[in-house]
């Protein structure tokens, strides 16, 4: 299974812990869409920082996703939730680590 | 050695600080509603009035810090408490005590919450809470508004909660700069998660919520941080080794707001 897909399939269970085995120990995650929404735009660097943020996320009911789009290996489009306030975004996995995890995935409205 | 009050210092924070400040020699003054050295209820204006009388009549020369930890949480089922306990509690006796503290240029330390960051405070009794020393906008007028609200919704308490804490880290940043110039600092911490009574006696939903605010530096159990933790900080605050800061809401938490918040970086 690609690693957009398993991210997919992270983000739908929420499942921070999945969703952080994907991304290396030195990955950077950024999602800017909350910031036309007004809100901070979410900023995690490393796995265990991801896993711990979205953990928080989806816990309080702070973010999820929906009716994902898979484009390509590296781009899956969706909608996302952010404290209540829904918008198109665009996931990209820009990076990869000596592994092949992800390295850097960035978020953008769509 | 020192002369300091400590509220709240019955139990979890408060009782830590005491411990430690009393280990360093100094002579430790607790008012607490419960087997405190001054018995009041901080809730109560006649209890903070009677603290206030006691401390004058028995330190006229002046106190050398003043540790502010009383209160109770969102889950108390009592807005207008966690109001008048929190934030008023907090806010009349230090501004009570601010001519003993002037006295001996001492600090004043209180403790805030690291809640204030995340987005849950409501901004509108913030102000109104910060502006209560006006006429119109006394204690009295703002808990008759807070009493409005629903109190069997944890969410609302939750609120109103973090609002108390972030209308008294406001306070701390408002005041610190006049006080400073009088010769007296303040500050306040902002607690992440710490096992305290009060956390024990949480129900399921809250202690699943108190998980879902990770501790980096717990990362992998489910441990909460501990008391200690933060009253190493509030002495040190409390201390002349800290005379260089002043207005400052100094987050201990083990680095929950970084995580959650990474990219504000003031």
């Amino acid at each position: 299974m690609t690693l957009i897909k398993q991210y997919v399939n992270a983000m739908l269970a929420k499942d921070s812990k999945a969703l952080s085995d994907l991304f290396s120990a030195d990955a950077i995650f950024v999602d800017y869409c909350p910031k036309d929404a007004g809100q901070p735009q979410i900023s995690a660097y490393g796995a265990k920082a991801i896993d711990m943020f979205f953990r928080n996320r989806f816990v309080f009911k702070k973010f999820e996703i929906f009716d994902p789009v898979i484009v390509s290996d590296t781009q899956v489009y969706y909608y996302a939730i952010y404290n209540n306030y829904h918008m198109r975004a665009v996931a990209t996995i820009q990076d990869f680590s000596e592994d092949g995890d992800i390295f850097r995935m960035v978020v953008r409205p769509a | 050695m020192g002369v300091y009050v400590v509220t709240g210092g019955s139990s979890g924070i408060g009782r830590k600080t005491l411990e430690i400040l009393k280990e360093q020699g100094h002579e430790v003054v607790n008012i607490d509603l419960k087997s405190g050295d001054i018995s009041v209820n901080l809730a109560d204006r006649e209890g903070r009035k009677e603290a206030l009388r006691i401390l004058h009549e028995r330190y006229p020369d002046g106190i050398d810090g003043l540790c502010c930890h009383a209160g109770v949480s969102g889950a108390c089922g009592n807005l207008k408490l966690i109001v008048s306990l929190n934030y008023f509690g907090t806010t009349n006796i230090a501004q009570g005590l601010f001519d003993l503290l002037k006295k001996k240029k001492g600090s004043c330390v209180v403790t805030s919450s690291n809640t204030i960051s995340q987005g849950a405070a409501r901004i509108d009794l913030v102000d109104m809470l910060n502006y209560s020393q006006m006429k119109y906008v006394n204690e009295e007028r703002i808990l008759s508004v807070v009493d409005k609200f629903d109190a069997s919704d944890l969410t609302v308490g939750n609120s109103i909660y973090v609002t108390s804490k972030y209308a008294l880290a406001r306070w701390v940043r408002r005041v610190s700069a006049s006080w400073a110039a009088d010769g007296v600092r303040i500050n306040a911490v902002a607690p992440g998660n710490v096992a305290t009574p009060m956390t024990s006696k949480m129900g399921d939903k809250a202690k699943a919520a108190l998980e879902a605010l990770p501790i980096p530096i717990n990362y992998g159990t489910e441990e909460l941080m501990v008391a200690e933790d933060i009253a190493n900080v509030i002495v040190f605050l409390s201390s002349p080794l800290a005379h260089g800061v002043n207005g400052n809401i100094m987050f201990v938490d083990g680095g929950t707001d970084a995580l959650l918040n990474s990219e504000k970086v003031y």
